[in-house]
């Protein structure tokens, strides 16, 4: 279990986090919501580890995550960034190829695992394909493929930063079934959307972030109100339909 | 191209150009009188050998450091010649060199070496802190960074003359087109101590430093120790590059045109790319040398004027290539 607690994160004298508690449960899929620049990527930065808050504490199985040797933490952990700057030629397949990196996999083993996480995003053409000349998109897939090709059986947290901002409707989906079969097998996960349908189709729990501070966390029904969500972007959402789960569409329908 | 192609053609190609490296120049020799007492083996062992030898190394060199360094910076336009870590070693020898005087040869010969690399450590880590961050690269800030250290560089060889006696006045305007002119076994056994542990060690980061052409959070996130790595590199880079510098001067453009025709033969993977460049930068820094001795014959032009004139418009090419890139950073 990966948790956070009292966590605060200031830079010249702007808060950017502020008393964060959260757990990232075995099995759990957790959503982050919250308008451009509530610190959402900061707050996955620091649940990572890349980054260490300046009070409060990250620990995964009550290790501290900034204590854990980096080789071993790429083990247990995997996360996909919004900044991929990837500009060298590589082909699509090599690129998977070092997501398997931390796995420490003889060769042949690493090939099978590849060909396998391409399959998985429906990457098989573009195998042998130059990184640099697909489209946004496509990119995407290659580097979520990437991060899921790290996430090994040792793995236990997985955190994505806006995985679907590029992929049209088809990927997004194929995504949200990979995400569930990994948190299937244990893994706790933490994933940033923007689209709430979505997040309410693949959430466990949902956090709410707003300026750096939590404003709601819990489950989809409870959480996820048309009030909460209005206030929370500042921005008028209309619920449509409330069950199995809701469906949001925004703006004022009347 | 396959992999073994390439490791096969070159392998044919350099027996091939060191061959006739060793037959060019003034004297005309047959490989029978090598062994000889005679004026023909004199110039075989004492001026040939030794001059081809340090081509190869020197172009060995100046090629892994140039690919080692695109890696760093994660751009293939980070030549250290481009960016100042050539200049920067320069200025720092020629300051070591009219500072000390006649006594800069003690210590075997190291004295400026050292100094180039203690220059080119420094110029590394300053193009480094401008340019890079946690989130990229800034194109603009290496290319600028590195015409500043280049114009300091320059202004800074060109007043020294002015404090230099003659022998140095000639070694500083040496240094500053590049030549491969005074090569001496001596030389040779000073170059070894950098090249050794530069062609050991940095092929040995072939992996890491395609994990960091990801991103640093990236290959951080994926295990890598970041930080040790990029020490390592500006140490291994400025090691090499700094003991080129001291004995041949300032060759520009190696290390930009070969790691870039490599990763057209084989891609961009640095597990190939590091060893292969070294190849290919002895192979072609040599031929290099057999033009610049026979453009002007009897006498020979700097080699650097020979890599300058090809290399520079290479870049050229590359920047119109990359016309899209550039305006984005």
């Amino acid at each position: 279990m990966l948790k956070a607690s009292g966590i605060c994160l200031k830079r010249s004298a702007k808060t950017l986090l502020e008393d964060i508690s959260l757990e990232l449960r075995p099995g759990e899929i957790t959503v982050l919501l919250g308008p451009n620049g509530a610190g959402k990527s900061t707050l996955l930065g620091l649940l990572s580890g890349l980054q260490s808050a300046d009070s409060g504490a990250v620990s995964l199985n009550e290790q501290l995550v900034s204590e854990i040797d980096p080789q071993l933490r790429a083990r247990f952990m995997a996360m996909y960034t919004q900044q991929q700057p990837l500009n060298f030629p590589f082909r699509v397949e090599e690129v998977v190829a070092l997501g398997c990196y931390p796995l420490m996999l003889p060769s042949d083993l690493t090939a099978v695992r590849v060909s396998d996480c391409l399959a998985q995003f429906e990457l098989q053409s573009l195998a042998l394909r130059d990184y640099t000349s697909l489209s946004g998109g496509e990119q995407q897939r290659v580097q979520v493929a990437r991060v899921l090709a790290q996430v090994g059986e040792e793995c236990q947290v997985l955190l994505l930063d806006e995985p679907v901002s590029e992929m049209d409707l088809k990927y997004q989906q194929l995504l949200l079934q990979r995400v569930r079969a990994v948190a299937q097998r244990g893994v706790a996960v933490c994933c940033v959307l923007h689209d709430l349908n979505l997040a309410a189709q693949l959430a466990d729990q949902v956090v709410l972030l707003q300026q750096g501070r939590m404003f709601g966390v819990g489950s989809v029904a409870k959480v996820m109100t048309a009030i909460n969500l209005s206030q929370l972007y500042g921005a008028a959402v209309t619920q449509v339909v409330s069950d199995p789960q809701p469906v949001f569409v925004s703006g004022l329908i009347s | 191209m396959s992999h073994r192609k390439v490791v096969l053609g070159l392998a044919g190609l350099l027996p091939l150009v060191m061959l006739v490296s060793l037959l060019t120049g003034p004297v005309s020799l047959d490989l029978t009188t090598i062994f000889d007492q005679s004026v023909a083996a004199q110039v075989f062992w004492q001026l040939r050998v030794p001059r081809l030898l340090l081509t190869l190394l020197a172009g060995g060199l100046l090629a892994i450091t140039g690919a080692a360094a695109q890696s760093l910076f994660r751009n293939p336009l980070a030549d250290p010649g481009l960016i100042g870590i050539s200049a920067g070693a320069a200025l720092s020898a020629g300051v070591m060199m009219v500072l000390l005087g006649s006594s800069v040869y003690l210590l075997g010969g190291l004295m400026l070496p050292l100094a180039a690399f203690v220059g080119g450590v420094l110029t590394t880590l300053l193009v480094a802190r401008l340019s890079v961050t946690l989130q990229g690269v800034s194109v603009t800030n290496m290319l600028l960074c590195g015409i500043a250290i280049n114009a300091i560089a320059l202004a800074g060889l060109g007043g020294l003359k002015y404090l230099a006696g003659d022998q140095q006045l000639r070694q500083l305007s040496f240094w500053m087109l590049g030549s491969l002119n005074h090569s001496r076994w001596q030389d040779l056994l000073v170059l070894l101590v950098a090249a050794v542990p530069v062609l050991w060690l940095l092929p040995r980061y072939g992996q890491k430093l395609n994990l960091l052409l990801l991103g640093e959070q990236q290959a951080s996130l994926l295990g890598l120790d970041v930080i040790r790595c990029k020490r390592a590199m500006i140490l291994l880079i400025a090691l090499g590059v700094g003991a080129v510098v001291a004995l041949t001067g300032i060759i520009g453009f190696v290390g930009l045109v070969v790691p870039h025709l490599v990763r057209l033969l084989t891609g961009p993977d640095n597990r190939r790319l590091l060893p292969l460049s070294a190849l290919l930068g002895a192979v072609l820094l040599t031929l290099a040398d057999i033009i610049s001795r026979l453009l002007v014959s009897p006498a020979e032009l700097p080699v650097g004027i020979v890599t300058a004139l090809v290399g520079g418009p290479f870049f050229l090419l590359l920047l119109t290539r990359r016309k899209r890139e550039l305006r984005v950073c």
